[in-house]
């Protein structure tokens, strides 16, 4: 089973993705910032990281460039759920990303498209 | 890097199932979007809400009714059953029917968000409708309880593209604040009085994320259940096209008259026939459309008072021929009697009919019916104004017909507000009295393309309809209706050889 860590500092989004990801059969992590999730990360490798970008305390960003720096994590995907304009997201190196507000069934193709790289 | 193209697609659209309110709506919900239906008991959430329903599913959607209130299911289905749209096969297959009742009694909004969520998963929902909302707000601890089940439905529903609507009794100011200020719209439904006369309406007062026809639109609930007529001028405030400048004539089939006003009416213009009653009108819109049968175009007559054997047979009285006209299929008689119409759902009818056999020549008998129907008498002027444009744009040439409630008088009163305006043409005929005998006479009060005849001239009616014979030269005062006869010259004679 696939590990997702999902980081958003929205309660009720995090509740809502963790309960759709999980009927989809992934195991869910989830933290609120950045630094809860790299914190999370270290204990438990995920297979993917989904984070928003505006968190408080580390920012998804951050956290993006702080995991890429980590020996163990750096070959994590990350995907970021951004309401950010294109050009301002494109300039991070992220696996990928979705625009908000997007439909789960969005989330899945952008988690099915990293999952690949796993297995290289 | 794969992207999913970037940022913001437009949002689907859902059909609310319910008639024009997609018009209203701009194409109808938005998908994932939250609604508040509200509207105090009575005035149709409920069957609103089973009509959403079943419609979405007839559709092919998957819809998921859930009910907070005490009432059964089944107490419910037998208030509907009797509706168009109900349809007991969907029952179980395009349509679930759970209760939240207990769930919210017992565990709260937790174990109702969660029921929810379950339940719109198993089922593949697209569609959920929550019955009873203000109880789960009831049932929160705090405000912020309630935000936060909202909030969480919200993202569940955005998430899964699932519609919600959530029907509750009341939009009142404190009541509901919280979920007034976190769905993507609110739809009131009203039941008001118009004099004795109850009226249902609804308002959409939010809609998030598209343009919508703001003010109130009238409803009716029937064997289809609900039914929105949408404002027609707010419907219209554009016509659909700009109208031609067309030089054409549709000639009223009344030679004299037609000489009156330069060869008839110009294409695509309105006439307004004003007079008393019994000075003809309804005979002069037969010549018309008699007129329209004779060049093969097509013809509806649109009226409120004569029922459609009485009209025919009146008219072929007077050798128009109209029977013959209505079996070819060049003229259609559309007919309701006056009383209890919403005046737009009558522009309904008429645009249907007009549009149906691409109609050239209307004539509507009279104003009156629509003013019988109007709730608003207010809006008449912009109603007429709005049809007219559309008319025009249709190519329609149209005449009009409208009652002066006064016989004789010095003052010529057109009852309806800002008239003149909203037509190009037009015609009064008046009674008036010439040596203790009641005769007819016609004038052609405005033609706003070319000019026409300023003389007032005597109308006959006779066994072949209208005719037109000379002015009145030697008398004054006829519009007045009492006419006074002036000096003849010293030979004594007349131009009709009086």
């Amino acid at each position: 089973m696939k590990t997702i860590l999902l980081v958003d500092d929205e309660y009720s989004i995090i509740e809502v993705l963790a309960y759709l990801l999980e009927e989809e059969g992934f195991a869910v992590l989830t933290a609120s910032n950045g630094r809860a999730a790299l914190e999370q990360a270290s204990e438990k490798v995920p297979d993917v990281v989904v984070t928003d970008q505006m968190m408080p305390v580390m920012t998804g960003a951050e956290l993006l460039a702080a995991l890429k720096k980590h020996p163990r994590l750096q070959h994590v995907p990350v995907i970021l759920m951004t309401s950010a304009p294109l050009a301002a997201t494109r300039q991070l190196s992220w696996d990928d990303f979705i625009s908000k507000p997007f439909a789960f069934s969005e989330l899945l193709q952008a988690v099915r498209r990293v999952l690949p790289k796993l297995e290289e | 890097m794969k992207t999913n193209k970037g940022g913001p697609q437009p949002l689907a659209r859902v059909p609310t199932g319910v008639a024009q309110l997609d018009t209203i709506l701009n194409g109808g919900f938005l998908k994932g979007g939250s609604y508040i239906v509200a509207g105090a008991p009575g005035t149709g959430k409920t069957i609103f809400g089973n009509q959403a329903c079943f419609r979405h599913a007839a559709a092919g959607g998957k819809a998921l009714y859930v009910t907070l209130l005490a009432e059964s299911h089944a107490r419910m289905l037998s208030h509907i059953s009797n509706l168009l749209f109900f349809d007991p096969a969907a029952i179980g297959e395009g349509i679930h029917y759970i209760s939240g009742y207990e769930t919210l009694r017992d565990d709260g909004l937790k174990g109702l968000i969660t029921l929810v969520r379950k339940t719109i998963k198993r089922d593949g929902a697209t569609l959920l409708v929550v019955d009873g909302i203000t109880r789960a707000e009831s049932a929160a601890p705090t405000e912020t309880d309630f935000k936060e089940f909202i909030n969480e439905l919200n993202i569940l529903l955005s998430l899964i593209g699932c519609t919600g609507i959530l029907l509750t009794n009341t939009l009142d100011e404190g009541e509901s604040y919280a979920a007034r200020t976190m769905v993507d719209g609110l739809i009131q439904l009203e039941d008001v009085m118009d004099g004795v006369r109850a009226v249902r309406q609804v308002v959409v007062m939010k809609f998030r994320g598209s343009n919508y026809l703001r003010g109130a639109h009238f409803f009716e609930i029937g064997d289809e259940g609900l039914r929105i007529y949408a404002r027609i001028e707010a419907v219209l405030a554009a016509p659909t096209k700009v109208p031609g400048a067309s030089i054409e004539r549709r000639p009223l089939g009344i030679p004299g008259l037609d000489a009156m006003m330069g060869g008839g009416p110009p294409e695509g213009t309105g006439t307004l026939v004003l007079g008393s009653s019994g000075t003809g009108k309804t005979i002069l819109g037969m010549h018309f459309l008699s007129e329209g049968g004779r060049r093969k175009e097509p013809g509806l007559y649109f009226g409120f008072f004569e029922s459609p054997p009485r009209y025919l047979k009146k008219a072929d009285g007077l050798g128009l021929q109209l029977s013959r006209y209505s079996q070819d299929g060049l003229l259609e008689i559309v007919w309701q009697p006056t009383g209890g119409l919403i005046m737009d759902s009558l522009a309904e009818r008429l645009f249907e009919a007009v549009r149906r056999r691409k109609v050239k020549r209307l004539v509507v008998d009279g104003i009156a019916g629509f003013e019988e129907s109007v709730v608003r008498r207010e809006r008449l002027g912009l109603f007429f104004t709005s049809v007219l444009n559309e008319l025009r744009a249709l190519e329609v040439t149209t005449v009009l017909t409208e009652e002066m409630r006064e016989l004789f008088g010095a003052e010529v009163k057109i009852p309806v507000p800002g008239v003149s305006g909203f037509v190009e043409n037009i015609v009064l005929v008046r009674q008036l009295e010439i040596a203790s005998a009641l005769s007819r006479a016609v004038a052609v009060m405005k033609t706003r393309e070319g000019a026409h005849d300023d003389k007032l001239r005597e109308m006959k009616i006779t066994d072949k309809g209208i005719e037109i014979g000379g002015p009145f030269e030697f008398e004054e005062a006829v519009l007045t209706g009492g006419s006074m006869r002036r000096r003849l010259p010293s030979n004594g004679k007349g131009p009709r050889g009086q």
